[in-house]
């Protein structure tokens, strides 16, 4: 196994780099995520101090940065594979000690505070300090091996700073937020926004209407999803009760998401009294070129305020820094066109990209806003909704979910009732050690879902 | 639930009556058809991955909605994504995939059961999706992902017996920063996968179980008034409660996956009122469903409604209203059949 470790793999095919305004998840030891848009001025935190993002630029997304050795600049260090799979186990007094002698105390440590600082002044590697930690520790030859890489490891993350650069996505933006501010995006769990899109058969040609109030979250994964008005109309409509004059909420996620021009134009913010026009207005045309008057149906009248403001202010996981248009940074398959970030007008405003975005009806639906009553919600919008229409709705609280479904069923308004609840444990996997991870959330909430049926 | 492809000249039968499908043509979806003769009657559903995973012909052990949500989400699959599979089974998964990767991204899936392979091509094709999947019947445990795909992949899924055994060949496959995801019943094989992963040039190696629990909303009348307790339930009111609670097991052993907990819900109304109103309906409905993920669904889905036993009283309609809605998890449920283990390919 340590041979197998050590065998070097042969290096991937290249994949997405990180391109001037690209944001980025920047990961410090898998403990502490940011959302940070790099550019030539930007800065990243690593240990207590910031440093330019600079080096970041054009380094594919994965890289990793530790501190230079005369720790002013970030430069990149090569990943190594994990040494917990190497056991000496062919030693026949391998994993033989316990630690029925151990007793928790103070003076174990025989390194002082001050030592260590000095040690960090003289410009000593991280892995020395941790080195000299277990050297001088009097409980440490004692411990189990196992024990022993545990202590490493826990002080090799206080004195051993290494940030991954990870591209954002619906899935690695939902686990930064849960993981450093869940109230951002009121608690939604990845696995749960998961099930969402799912659950509501988001996909290239979904016209998705979302009500949320998840920070754009949800609005965001599902324009991913959709991979932005792929095809005409399709898209992602994020909407918010209270009427023609309510405040448009916090839904400003999706800036992380670096999309392109053309996917961002799949996206559109209106409140949901202008979508109940437009399908009152769409319904009316329908009834008039049914009545024989030759008229395009999709031709409907523009006046239809579409609001897309600029973006709230601090409502960014720290340290984000939202003063740039999302970029495009698509590295599928297809070759893309060069974002044309040089449009100044267009990236202040964000308007002019929203005149897309689809209309209703809607032939999908998430609606993660807990605040409002599930059973309102979902009678509110389903005019909105084509018949046959996925419908997904999330809540912390299961009640007022089963209470809408208990009111729902029956009804002829909708099929396939369902109320389901997110599960989700992770597991070490490692030799002689495999077990569920300590700490399993279990605030995954709950889902409504159900098929939309035609109007009567 | 079941999946109709839709004939003009053809009908459907089934033991609420006949529902010819000319009848349906020009309807949209969603709509309730009644058979020709009687009062039974059926919901055309529009296909999804979802419904076409309620109902598809089992080969083989299948994945579910949890499972495949987060494979889907974990894979960072999107339009234009490319991603490999293997083994194809009998293609719940694959429909999903290709949803995700649709309509410029491709799903390449690998059968080394020549029958199986052969079958789910033809199923893709009849589902709208053969510009976006292409099946091969290969062992990929022995001869590893064809060469031509090398460097190609954005994701890889396995659900094989040895997963381990092609992590080389995934590892070439994978561009950097892609991802691998194993979906394996057995830890051991999570074991050695990982391990295999650790060496050939993965990181970020995650292990987790993933589950749906489905829940029945029901309304049940707790005791308030303690000194002064209702008169039971008669002897008849207590077989047919009885009656309808072994209907309702014997639904959930049959209806699959989500549809369980509908029916289950709706059967135990009946449990408690010994009788229920139009509130029953919806639940004892079973959905049948189609291909997804195409731009022009091509079959239509069914649903077919349950008669339901007529007339609660009118005492007893009151007394429902009084009742509160409750709701607990159902006591089997299907989904949780083994570990899904990612990893992200290093970026050189």
């Amino acid at each position: 196994m340590a041979a197998a470790a050590a065998a070097v793999a042969a290096p991937a095919a290249p994949g997405p780099v990180v391109r001037e305004g690209d944001t980025v998840i920047w990961d410090v030891n898998g403990d502490k995520q940011a959302l940070v848009a790099v550019d030539g001025r930007s800065r990243v935190k690593l240990g207590t101090a910031f440093f330019s993002a600079a080096p970041l630029l054009g380094c594919p997304y994965g890289s990793m940065f530790t501190l230079s050795a005369d720790g002013s600049t970030l430069e990149r260090t090569q990943y190594t594979p994990l040494p917990d799979w190497d056991l000496p186990d062919d030693k026949p007094d391998f994993n033989t000690r316990t630690n029925d002698k151990l007793v928790q105390n103070d003076a174990n440590q025989t390194l002082s505070a001050a030592e260590i600082e000095a040690m960090k002044a003289s410009g000593a590697a991280g892995a020395d300090i941790v080195a000299a930690l277990a050297a001088n520790s009097a409980t440490f030859a004692a411990k189990t091996e196992f024990s022993q890489e545990k202590y490493k490891k826990k002080k090799a993350k206080k004195y051993i700073q290494i940030a991954t650069v990870r591209r954002p996505t619906g899935a690695t933006v939902a686990e930064a937020y849960f993981a450093n501010s869940p109230a951002k995006t009121n608690y939604l769990r990845a696995d749960t926004l998961a099930l969402l899109l799912t659950l509501a058969n988001v996909g290239a040609h979904a016209r998705v209407l979302v009500v949320e109030s998840c920070g754009g979250l949800v609005s965001a994964a599902a324009l991913e999803r959709t991979g932005g008005g792929v095809s005409p109309g399709s898209g992602v409509a994020s909407a918010w009760a209270g009427g023609p004059t309510a405040k448009k909420p916090s839904l400003e996620i999706w800036r992380s998401f670096n999309f392109s021009q053309q996917q961002r134009a799949g996206l559109r913010f209106a409140p949901l009294s202008t979508l109940l026009e437009e399908a009152r207005q769409a319904q009316q045309a329908a009834q008039q070129a049914g009545n024989g008057q030759q008229q395009d149906g999709q031709r409907q009248p523009q006046e239809a305020v579409q609001q897309d403001g600029p973006a709230a202010a601090g409502d960014a996981a720290e340290p984000m820094q939202q003063d740039g248009q999302p970029h495009g940074s698509e590295q599928q398959q297809q070759a893309e066109q060069p974002p044309g970030r040089e449009d100044a007008q267009q990236q202040t405003a964000g308007g002019a990209a929203a005149a897309g975005g689809p209309r209703p009806p809607f032939d999908s639906c998430i609606l993660a806003a807990p605040g409002i009553s599930p059973l309102a919600l979902v009678q509110h919008v389903l005019p909105l909704l084509a018949p046959s229409a996925s419908l997904a709705v999330y809540s912390p609280w299961a009640q007022p979910l089963a209470e809408a479904l208990d009111a729902l069923r029956g009804q002829g308004q909708v099929a396939n009732l369902a109320l389901s609840e997110a599960w989700w444990r992770e597991l070490q996997v490692l030799p002689l050690r495999t077990h569920p991870t300590m700490n399993m959330n279990h605030g995954g909430g709950y889902i409504l879902s159900a098929t939309v049926l035609a109007h009567r | 639930m079941k999946a109709v492809r839709v004939a003009a000249n053809s009908s459907y039968n089934n033991k609420y009556g006949t529902f010819p499908h000319k009848d349906w043509l020009g309807r949209p979806y969603g709509s309730k058809a009644v058979a020709k003769k009687g009062g039974g009657w059926v919901l055309l559903l529009a296909p999804t991955p979802e419904l076409w995973t309620a109902v598809l012909r089992h080969r083989t052990q299948i994945l579910y909605v949890a499972d495949i949500s987060m494979v889907v989400s974990m894979l960072e699959l999107r339009p234009g994504a490319v991603v490999l599979e293997s083994g194809t089974g009998s293609g719940s998964l694959t429909h999903s995939l290709a949803r995700a990767v649709a309509p410029t991204g491709h799903v390449w899936t690998f059968e080394f059961h020549e029958q199986r392979a052969q079958m789910a091509a033809k199923e893709f094709e009849e589902n709208g999706l053969g510009g976006m999947v292409t099946v091969t019947q290969r062992d990929i445990e022995e001869g590893g992902f064809p060469e031509d795909m090398h460097g190609r992949a954005d994701g890889v899924f396995l659900d094989l017996p040895k997963p381990y055994k092609v992590v080389p060949s995934a590892a070439r496959c994978i561009r950097a920063d892609g991802m691998f995801c194993s979906f394996s019943p057995c830890i051991e094989q999570v074991h050695r996968t990982a391990e295999a992963l650790n060496a050939n040039g993965f990181r970020d190696i995650r292990t987790m179980e993933i589950l749906v629990r489905q829940h029945e909303v029901s309304r049940q009348l707790l005791l308030t008034d303690l000194d002064n307790p209702p008169a039971g339930p008669t002897k008849k009111q207590q077989r047919q409660a009885q009656a309808a609670a072994q209907r309702a097991a014997k639904r959930q052993k049959t209806a699959g996956g989500e549809g369980a907990a509908v029916a289950a819900a709706a059967a135990e109304e009946g449990t408690a009122a010994a009788a229920v109103g139009e509130g029953g309906a919806e639940g004892g409905a079973a959905a049948a469903a189609a291909a997804g993920g195409s731009s022009k669904p091509q079959e239509q889905a069914e649903q077919q409604g349950e008669q339901q036993q007529s007339g609660p009283q009118q005492a007893q309609q009151a007394q429902q209203q009084q009742r509160q809605v409750v709701h607990k998890p159902v006591p089997f449920g299907r989904g949780h059949t083994g570990y899904l283990t990612f990893a992200r390919r290093v970026a050189a």
